[in-house]
């Protein structure tokens, strides 16, 4: 070793984090040979953690030209060292490393096949996806790691993968969480198949419904049909995200049972857009059960189920409600009925332009306008 | 069982960092803080103080366990907040170096997700209690 990749070494463990860059990037001009036994000496160096994560800093930096060493590095007796060569391999992530990472997932220590699924997830690369679908039979940290990896790789193999891991217990709950980040549209059918496991049906809920939000969709309703009690169960979750799935699959189950909870959800501040979009999925199915909650309730919530039911296209049952004791409720009334044509409707919104409350004849002004009518 | 509220995960894997959500799934409603190297997490504390436990890998870029640890000891910050180190089997130097600046217990990778929770269990009893000395998982 020359004397300069010496004495840029010897010093790397005591400087600190920008120091210790800029005398790497000063050692990585020097030739590999000059510096790479006194690197695997640190790799080796079980008394100081300093010297050690100085060696692995420089390794990664090298990148592929430390790969032999690397490669020899993973043959050696002790696991820590082999671990520690994986670990500098999962920092580099170069797909070159593949056949390295590969061979050591079939090393005798945990700790490195963990560190070497890692390393796998983290070079992205679908030529790892057998590989790691094997690792998910290992124990279970392994087997974890594996889930994590497949999520990170993604696309059709990798997720096809993490689906077929649902089944085996050790890792349906990582796998669970992982489709929740990386899964796609035919993820949903198997996280749904889910919501039977006890303990994990909030968790595959939630994975459920952030594939939807992202993509946009609204899922079958047949995967929810059948677990209403559950999700009315689950919506009193002291847990708002819990609480907002379960809110959403009942949506998207379109199940009639669930039009009284989702017409109580309407007095509910944060589940109001949701218990909306409900109901509305419920299509004019509910509009009956909307009719008789603004007859029988009393709130401020009742404006909304006016609103509903003007979402429902049911604004001739609207006119009922024209002489409503809460002006919030005509004020509703008024604007609902500027999209309907029949003679009621014009007789109703005129005599709503006596209403004592300027925000209902405003409404009523607005709705007779915009059906071309005079005030 | 104690009331875990406020966690600080300090590991440079994102794997790890998912995995310490699974296991810490019994302690509903705490929140998990992650930081990738002793320097992220020391920014995060400055911040932040009321962490009930830290989780402290040892081999970390930027700033490792062992650094942190030393910076914490050297300026005498954030005493009140337990440090469990998570160490693996072999490197019982780094594991009694980081005891000797103050940890308040480790665990050996790989660990059941049972023995991080009676370890946790053990230091949020003490923490109630007069000082003791550390304790491992399983002990």
């Amino acid at each position: 070793m020359t004397s300069q990749a010496q004495e840029i070494i010897g010093a790397l463990p005591k400087k600190d984090w920008p120091e210790r860059q800029r005398a790497i990037g000063q050692l990585l001009a020097c030739p590999e040979h000059d510096f790479i036994g006194e690197l695997e000496k640190g790799i080796r160096n079980h008394d100081d953690a300093d010297v050690r994560n100085a060696a692995m800093e420089v390794y990664k930096a090298l990148g592929s030209r430390g790969f032999a060493s690397l490669s020899a590095l993973l043959k050696d007796g002790d696991h820590e060292v082999r671990l520690f060569a994986v670990n500098v391999l999962c920092g580099i992530a170069d797909p070159v490393s593949l056949p390295l990472l590969s061979a050591a997932m079939q090393d005798g220590d945990v700790n490195v096949r963990v560190a070497a699924a890692e390393a796998l997830g983290r070079i992205r690369d679908v030529r790892s996806v057998p590989i790691l679908g094997k690792a998910v039979h290992d124990e279970p940290w392994v087997a974890m790691a594996a889930v994590n990896a497949l999520a990170e790789i993604g696309g059709g193999d990798a997720l096809g993968m993490l689906c077929s891991c649902l089944g085996i217990e050790s890792c349906r709950e990582l796998a669970i969480s992982a489709l929740g980040n990386a899964g796609d549209l035919d993820s949903i059918e198997y996280l749904a198949a889910c919501l039977d496991y006890e303990g994990l049906c909030e968790l595959a809920l939630k994975a459920t419904v952030r594939i939807a939000e992202r993509h946009g969709t609204r899922p079958q309703p047949e995967y929810f049909m059948h677990y209403m009690p559950k999700l009315m169960e689950m919506v009193k979750s002291p847990d708002p995200e819990s609480k907002k799935a379960a809110i959403r699959a009942i949506c998207w189950s379109r199940n009639i049972a669930a039009q009284q909870w989702l017409i109580d959800a309407m007095a509910d501040k944060d589940l109001q857009e949701y218990a909306m979009e409900g109901l509305q999925q419920l299509g004019k199915r509910a509009a009956p059960g909307v009719i008789d909650a603004i007859r029988n309730s009393s709130g401020p919530h009742r404006r909304l189920l006016v609103k509903a039911l003007d979402m429902l296209g049911e604004q001739p049952a609207l006119l009922q409600f024209a002489g409503d004791a809460d002006p919030k409720v005509r004020a509703e009334v008024a604007l609902a009925l500027g999209v309907v044509r029949i003679p009621r409707a014009v007789q109703v919104l005129r005599s709503l332009m006596d209403d004592p409350e300027e925000e209902v004849r405003s409404a009523a002004r607005k709705s007779l306008s915009s059906i071309g009518e005079s005030c | 069982m104690s009331v875990l509220k406020k966690l600080l995960v300090v590991d440079d894997s994102q794997l790890i960092h998912n995995m310490y959500r699974l296991v810490m799934n019994r302690y509903q409603g705490c929140k998990i803080s992650d930081a990738m190297n002793g320097l992220e997490a020391l920014d995060i504390l400055s911040k932040e103080r009321d962490f009930d436990i830290i989780l402290l890998d040892i081999n970390m870029p930027v700033m490792n366990g062992i650094q942190f640890m030393e910076k914490l000891h050297k300026e005498n910050l954030y005493r009140n907040i337990p440090i469990i180190v998570i160490s693996t089997e072999g490197r019982e130097e780094d594991t009694l170096r980081a005891l000797k600046l103050g940890a308040a217990g480790y665990v050996v990778k790989p660990f059941k997700p049972h023995m991080l929770h009676e370890l946790i269990e053990k230091i949020m009893a003490r923490k109630k209690g007069p000082a003791a000395s550390p304790v491992t998982a399983g002990a």
